[in-house]
């Protein structure tokens, strides 16, 4: 009984039903993609739901005719073989049928897309720029005209990689970062997509926006997310080592809550200017300075200040981090960059303050201990 | 000419001609992107 | 007429002193020019790289096991995944079908080897010493490749480690041997066939490897200007990928994919020809239209070249672009569900037995479709939005190059092995393996479906809790597929070793075709002399048992 009829019947059942589950699920139980909050993710939805129930629908006729076949065309079971080999009228009806099916799926499609596509008539734009291992968001327009912020995996995150305990305990691990990218709610945002570096992809699921960033060139894409919440996406273009480690965070508030924002992040933006032309004490600076190399160059130079031999160098006992004359070179590293290598050109990425904050904190961590103090005032007059 | 001998000098023709076009395709390939 | 090998060895000691057969010892396989030692050859060296590219995959499903970074560090894990689809693309699929290829074609077509037998030899030993190169790259400064088997620019060339310029050098011989082998392939179908067999008379594997072979000769030089051209951007100072110096990164993805979508067909049209000559024969019953499958092979394989972008929708392309490419990829779909078709009708009406191949074809033919859909969701550009660069890709190119191609060669060698070695494989031991493989790739893949749909993207280490659940189902899924190929391994050899000789020309009761009149095991030199065009009739697929 137990012979390879049975068998094969309960195996194609088994793939049958598997086939029916994303159908019926939600996507709460993660297993369908969700509706979104924007029109177009919405009319996306219906196309994928669309096009997934005309694949249900072809594979039910087919493996049914299959299965069918398999139990009653059988030798065992005494069937003879037919003759058969050809016949026009059957290979005319499977060719046009199928194509009928491709145009009635094409239409909709279309009309989606030349809605996705229209980025004209926005109420506001961003410029995103990918940099290796992090976004960059401007305002370039509108209410928020000249905010720009870097948006970084968050601490917690960056903890939790290694730290089971941490990580288990973080509903958003991997999906948080430092500062996140706001928007107003019921307004029509324009994106623009760059790269710094190499190319990267700025995906939001819940918007129906995902769009390559290519390093030289500009791309476009738009949302009007029609929800307050919280929504997270991530880099979906591989872009080396931390691809994983880059998420995407947008927060969507009401136009009264984001004009607030717009007005604290614009006081902010000038505190931080001033902030560069104080005296910082070494305390203040080495706070500051562990969290920029956090989480700017721990990626590479490792958490401890170790490096990867060969390919990233240690902090520990390095000569441009130790050598009291290497003091300027150590600054001008940083800022510029060394071309040719992986080291970026921070200048236009961190503030004078977070620069002499992480120039000191190297200088000072990691078994350094060179007693070097370095001020913003003197990063600002090595730019 | 026997039957084996037409055999391999058609080999050999039909080798030029189709290595002969892949070679072309890599110098296209090479051509039209540096304009 | 000889039929032995001894008695085909007198034959031709007295005709031509030159031939004294397989050469003694170990120098044989280096120096052989005989069409089923090369094929042989290429399918062990196959075999061997899916066992290493398949071990990276373990790599990987270990990594992704559980949310967190325990095994590996990211820059390893990306050498994985990059080593782990090079590998598998085109040390593991490729070689095996051409070696499938130099077994079967000749006498298939009634010849008695492969065109160029020299050239032959060497498209078989470049494999080697490139496949030896790539991997060398993993241990040299820097580490390997690891921009993922596309390589895009500028990771691929301004921020690429050294090695990259090994990496080229193993691409540009893999390519060349590829084409050489297509070249053979060409000349050989065009020149050696038996003068009674005409185009439309010949085996569909043998028609579907024909047309390969003209997308290899299209495809690999385009390749091979890509990687040139990356060359030159690192070294030489050009910016083809550089926008700084006036070049565009975009257009590597262009050229890239040029040859991308026609390798994607390369490496599943042979699949169609395998299970096309395994689904009659225990069907009992001829291929259903012929003339159709030959059409829509050729349909598929023209179309192939013109919808290249749309891997590349989110690029940036003007919206008239992304129209053409997405209409152009589902019709597509349409030859390939008439090929469907035509096996599912195949199947109808005929007097079915399902011994091991046929087990294997009818998984290929499930699951592939399987693997069509999606990718049939895939080319809806608004949808792939949502889709693109997540597990819902790798889905459903896992589920055509695994359950698809990778099913089909190991139909294929059940197949075949029985006329190739003399012997028949242990049949309970090979249904085991079928099931445990079958349940296990489905453990492994369908879950991917879901992870992309949930925002899953591609290519990452580790990944946030909501993953967590199908991401251990997958990789349980994973081991105890990468398990199953040593129990594949066992059965093979312990066949060629131990297995039951078979004496019959015919091993399968109503196989048709030239290759099943030869003796069993087939003799080192077959068709030295071509059959005559009633045989060829005889055995003719498509005509009435």
């Amino acid at each position: 009984m137990l012979n390879n009829r049975f068998f094969s019947t309960l195996f194609k059942t088994l793939i049958l039903s598997l086939l029916a589950v994303p159908g019926m699920a939600f996507a709460e139980y993660g297993l369908n993609m969700p509706e979104g909050v924007t029109p177009i993710s919405r009319d996306i939805y219906g196309l994928h739901m669309t096009i997934f129930w005309v694949c249900v629908g072809i594979a039910v006729l087919v493996f049914g005719v299959m299965i069918y076949s398999m139990i009653n065309h059988r030798k065992s079971k005494g069937a003879v073989a037919s003759n058969f080999h050809e016949s026009t009228t059957v290979e005319l009806i499977w060719t046009i049928v199928p194509l009928a099916i491709l145009i009635i799926i094409a239409v909709p499609a279309t009309k989606v897309l030349i809605d996705l596509e229209d980025t004209s008539k926005a109420d506001m734009t961003v410029k995103i720029t990918g940099y290796q291992w992090k976004w960059q968001y401007e305002y370039i327009d509108a209410e928020g005209e000249g905010i720009s912020f870097f948006s970084n995996l968050s601490q917690k995150s960056r903890d939790g990689v290694r730290d089971a305990s941490i990580r288990n305990a973080d509903d958003n691990y991997l999906q948080d970062v430092d500062k996140r990218l706001v928007l107003p709610v019921d307004t029509r945002v324009r994106f623009l997509m760059t790269s710094n570096d190499v190319i990267h992809s700025w995906w939001v699921r819940d918007f129906g926006v995902k769009q390559d960033a290519n390093p030289g060139f500009i791309n476009d894409s738009w949302a009007y997310i029609e929800k307050e919440g919280v929504y997270r996406g991530r880099c979906t273009e591989l872009c080396g080592k931390e691809h994983g480690f880059m998420p995407v965070v947008v927060e969507v508030k009401s136009k009264a809550d984001y004009a607030k924002w717009v007005a604290d992040e614009k006081a902010a933006a000038i505190a931080a200017a001033a902030s560069g032309d104080r005296e910082w004490s070494m305390d203040e600076l080495m706070t500051q300075g562990a969290k920029v190399y956090s989480t700017n160059c721990a990626a590479c130079h490792g958490v401890t200040g170790a490096g990867v031999p060969g390919a990233f160098p240690a902090m520990t006992g390095s000569p441009i981090v130790v050598e009291p004359d290497q003091i300027a070179a150590h600054i001008d590293i940083i800022i510029n960059g060394k071309s040719g290598t992986a080291m970026q050109a921070f200048g236009k990425q961190l503030s004078d303050s977070d620069i002499a904050a992480v120039v000191t904190y190297e200088r000072n961590a990691f078994g350094n201990n060179t007693g070097d103090i370095v001020q913003p005032a003197a990063i600002k007059s090595a730019r | 000419m026997n039957d084996t001998k037409r055999k391999q000098r058609g080999a050999m023709i039909t080798a030029a001609i189709v290595a002969a076009v892949a070679l072309a395709i890599f110098s296209m390939t090479l051509i039209l992107s540096g304009k | 007429m000889a039929t032995t090998t001894t008695e085909i060895e007198a034959d031709i000691h007295a005709h031509d002193d030159h031939h004294h057969g397989p050469e003694p010892g170990l120098m044989r396989w280096v120096k052989t020019t005989n069409h089923k030692d090369i094929g042989y050859l290429y399918l062990w060296f196959a075999f061997s790289m899916l066992l290493i590219g398949g071990a990276m995959a373990m790599v990987i499903r270990l990594e992704l096991l559980m949310p967190g970074l325990q095994f590996v560090e990211p820059q390893f894990f990306n050498q994985m995944t990059t080593m782990h689809g090079l590998i598998m693309v085109f040390g593991a699929i490729m070689p095996a079908f051409v070696g499938l290829a130099n077994i079967m074609i000749p006498p298939m077509i009634g010849g008695p080897d492969m065109a160029l037998p020299r050239m032959n030899n060497w498209s078989f030993w470049i494999l080697p010493f490139a496949g030896a190169m790539l991997l060398s790259t993993m241990f040299m400064e820097g580490g390997g490749p690891a921009f993922g088997w596309t390589f895009y620019a500028p990771l691929s060339t301004t921020f690429a480690p050294d090695s990259t310029d090994y990496f080229i050098f193993a691409i540009h011989m893999l390519g060349f041997s590829s084409i050489m082998g297509a070249i053979n392939i060409i000349a050989t179908v065009m020149n050696l066939r038996a003068s009674g067999m005409k185009l439309m008379d010949m085996p569909l594997f043998v028609w579907t490897w024909f047309i390969t072979a003209f997308l290899l000769i299209a495809a690999m030089p385009v390749l091979a200007g890509a990687v040139t051209m990356m060359l030159t951007d690192r070294n030489f100072g050009t910016s083809f990928f550089d926008a700084a110096g006036g070049g565009d990164p975009v257009m590597f993805q262009h050229i890239f994919w040029f040859f991308g979508h026609p390798e994607v067909y390369i490496m599943i049209l042979p699949a169609f020809g395998i299970v096309s000559q395994i689904i009659p024969t225990f069907a009992r019953k001829p291929l259903f239209g012929y003339s159709s499958m030959v059409y829509a092979t050729a349909s598929i394989a023209i179309l192939s070249f013109v919808v290249w972008a749309h891997h590349m929708f989110l690029t940036g392309m003007p919206i008239a672009g992304q129209m053409y490419f997405m209409y152009a990829t589902i019709l597509i779909s349409v030859p390939t569900g008439v090929k469907v078709f035509n096996w599912v009708t195949t199947m109808w009406k005929g007097s079915m037995s399902f011994e091991i191949p046929m087990m294997w074809a009818v998984a290929f033919v499930i699951l592939f479709t399987i693997g069509g859909l999606s990718g049939l969701m895939l080319g809806i550009v608004p949808a792939d939005i949502q889709y693109h660069d997540t597990y819902f890709v790798v889905a459903h190119f896992h589920y055509v190059l695994v359950t698809g191609a990778l099913f089909s060669i190991i139909a294929g060698v059940f197949y075949w092995l029985p006329k190739w070695c003399g012997n028949m494989f242990n049949e309970k031991l090979a249904t085991i393996h079928f099931w445990w493989a079958v349940i296990s790739v489905n453990v492994l893949f369908f879950p991917m479906h879901f992870l992309g749909l949930a925002g899953m993207p591609r290519r990452i280490p580790d990944y946030s809790l909501q993953f967590a659940d199908f991401n251990l189902i997958a990789s349980i899924g994973g081991f105890a597929f990468g398990l199953s190929f040593i129990l594949l391994a066992y059965i093979v050899v312990d066949c060629i070793r131990n297995g039951k000789p078979v004496k019959e020309a015919r091993v399968w009761e109503s196989a048709k075709g030239l290759e099943w009149t030869l003796p069993t095991p087939a003799p080192y030199h077959t068709f030295t002399e071509e059959p005559p065009r009633e045989l060829i009739l005889k055995e003719s697929s498509h005509t009435a048992h």
